[in-house]
């Protein structure tokens, strides 16, 4: 079992290596030390206005904060589906396995969140005014509240009574929230040994578990790869990920919108079925659309309102592509009586919709943040003119030479 | 004649897999394509269903072939694959739509077919699932109706009956049967060999990617020279003649 997990862990080093070289491109790295540039010089600032005496929201959106960070850093298990077949006669094994598992995972967390508790340290200490001791103190705390949460997660894999939301509101807020609470507010030693106490319990309790209950196999095994999946959708923001394919959701109360059936109409049939029950699409949809309206709210430059929207309709088009080739594995795409050309068009004015929804949406948020005025006239041309350059001659040179 | 192969000779590479093959599914015709595995039979249906491209010789369906008229060629055709391929996205109502328009089916008459199909396969009150969810045997009752709803003038069915239950299996049966009659050709190929040796008109002995032997179950009788051999006897004897040639 302990060949598995190092050949197993090595592997998903190595994907992960993989794969920063596309996350971590050129582009993205300037963009993100100009942001955390921009934030840290925020940041002291902010620090620098607050006075001796800490105001009274100060303490709560410590609190909020330190609960929030524990969120940081999850239980990887890297079980894979065929393991409930081919593992399972090594289940006397597996909390070996596990130990390792969860050594790995607590030791990466509790990297997170020493780097969290550097950048908070400043607030501490300047904002709260807390001596040296506290803020060790508040550490501490920090690192073994982590440690209690992903040993109790990790005990779920045997007792399915840790999954129901009352034991996942103990674990997650409520014990978090209590002994930080006592930290900052009572006495930071009552809320470390509080916590000692705590993992000291829990450590024995576990020594029982593995012998008095069953391993939950399909559970770990989605757990995982629903955690797997949520890294691939995040790697997939920058590059394909062939193991990225969103669930189905039937979402009855949409169907009224949909196009019925009628000839001709196959390829917007299928293209309109799969934007909205495939989650891949449709939520990439409204994710975009989402972030951009929110953005756009809170910008009161126009120039700046003008790249974001241009740039916003445009990551919505352009990460809508895959939708045009969404069933080309499909052997009746190629059986069927239909025109290859009939496809484009369909696409195309899909897209178009689609894209006037956002543009709709964006320059509504554009006109709440700027206001009427000539500018706001150019705003709505030109992000128009987009849309219909994007989804003419552009779509028609990238996607025809396939066709 | 509904469809045609002269001497095709074809694969996936430049290295052809099948060659010089030659036959022909009349209308009304069941023909089976019998062959071991790697014999040839997917590569042959998939020449015959347009995905792959003659490297030599040519396939018409009522005297088309896929470059002169490729709509119309196509709407002549209805395939089951051997292993169901389904939309993950589509309803079995929405399955049965798209089919319809994609074949541009008249729409009353094609869905009381579809009904009296569902009943048949039972699955008439799971319209509004999800059948990419379905267990092997029920999408491949999905693709069967899907395919028999089209009335098409030629089908092609691979390797159908794995997966379905006795019922299925005699239901499909009939139903190519009632196709038969209404003059439609069928093209299926099988492991079967039982099924096939009862109910086909023609059989395609396919090794190696060659016809090994074709006709009907007396002229193959009589090429084996046992007038009492099954399909199975005279299948097994015939390719390893061949093996034992070699």
């Amino acid at each position: 079992m302990n060949k598995i997990w190092e050949n197993r862990l090595k592997k998903y080093q190595k994907m992960l290596l993989h794969y920063s070289k596309f996350v971590l491109n050129d582009h993205f790295v300037i963009a993100l030390l100009f942001f955390v540039g921009g934030l840290g010089l925020a940041y002291s600032n902010f620090l620098q206005t607050l006075p001796a005496h800490p105001f009274w929201w100060e303490k709560p959106l410590v609190l909020i904060l330190l609960v929030l960070f524990l969120r940081a850093g999850s239980l990887a298990t890297l079980l894979q589906e065929p393991d409930t077949v081919f593992l399972m006669p090594q289940e006397h094994n597996l909390p070996l396995y596990l130990k390792r598992a969860v050594a790995h995972s607590v030791l990466l967390a509790e990297f997170f969140q020493l780097f969290f508790l550097l950048l908070l340290l400043p607030l501490l200490s300047r904002g709260l005014h807390l001596g040296q001791l506290a803020v060790g103190i508040l550490g501490l705390t920090q690192l073994l509240l982590k440690y209690f949460e992903m040993h109790f997660e990790a005990q779920s894999a045997y007792i399915s009574n840790y999954e129901h939301w009352n034991f996942k509101v103990l674990r997650i807020i409520a014990v978090p929230l209590i002994v930080q609470g006592l930290v900052l507010y009572v006495e930071p030693l009552a809320g470390f040994l509080v916590v000692l106490v705590i993992v000291g319990l829990q450590f024995m309790a576990a020594k029982k578990t593995a012998q008095h209950y069953v391993f939950r196999w399909n559970k770990m095994v989605e757990l995982e790869s629903n955690r797997m999946m949520r890294l691939y959708r995040f790697i997939n923001l920058f590059t394909d990920v062939p193991q990225v394919s969103g669930k189905v959701r039937r979402l009855r109360f949409l169907d009224r919108f949909l196009p019925h059936a009628k000839r001709d109409g196959v390829f917007s049939y299928l293209y309109w079925r799969t934007f909205l029950r495939k989650s891949d699409f449709s939520g990439l949809y409204l994710r975009l659309l989402l972030l951009g309206s929110c953005l756009l709210l809170f910008i009161p430059n126009f120039w700046l309102s003008f790249v974001c929207i241009l740039v916003f309709q445009y990551l919505i088009g352009f990460q809508l592509l895959p939708l045009f080739a969404a069933f080309e594995d499909n052997v009746f795409m190629y059986l069927y009586p239909l025109e290859k050309s009939d496809q484009l068009e369909a696409f195309k004015l899909v897209l178009r919709k689609l894209l006037f929804g956002s543009w709709f949406f964006f320059n509504l948020s554009a006109l709440i943040a700027l206001g009427i005025s000539w500018n706001y006239l150019i705003l709505l041309i030109a992000s128009m003119l987009e849309i219909a350059v994007f989804t003419g001659n552009y779509l028609t040179k990238r996607l025809g030479e396939n066709t | 004649m509904t469809l045609k192969i002269n001497n095709l000779t074809g694969g996936y590479s430049r290295i052809p897999v099948l060659k010089d093959i030659s036959f022909e599914v009349g209308d009304g015709q069941l023909v089976g394509l019998i062959g071991l595995n790697g014999a040839g039979k997917s590569t042959t249906i998939n020449h015959v269903i347009g995905l792959l491209v003659p490297q030599k010789g040519k396939i018409t369906i009522d005297g088309n072939t896929l470059m002169d008229d490729p709509q119309n060629y196509k709407s002549k055709i209805a395939y089951i694959p051997e292993l169901p391929v389904l939309y993950p996205e589509l309803t079995l109502r929405e399955h049965l739509e798209l089919t319809m328009m994609a074949y541009g089916l008249e729409t009353t008459s094609a869905w009381q077919r579809a009904r009296v199909l569902l009943q048949t396969f039972r699955l008439e009150n799971k319209l509004d699932w999800f059948p990419a969810k379905f267990s092997k045997g029920m999408r491949q009752k999905v693709m069967i109706v899907c395919a028999f709803v089209t009335q098409a003038k030629l089908y092609v069915i691979d390797e159908p009956f794995l997966g379905l239950d006795p019922l299925a299996t005699r239901d499909l049966l009939n139903l190519i049967a009632a196709e038969k009659k209404r003059g439609a050709g069928i093209l299926m190929s099988t492991h079967v060999l039982d099924t096939a040796q009862e109910y086909c008109d023609h059989f395609v002995l396919l090794h190696e990617g060659r016809v090994r032997a074709q006709g009907t179950l007396e002229q193959l009788r009589d090429l084996y020279g046992d007038l009492n051999a099954s399909l199975t006897e005279l299948y097994l004897g015939m390719t390893q003649d061949v093996n034992g040639n070699e």
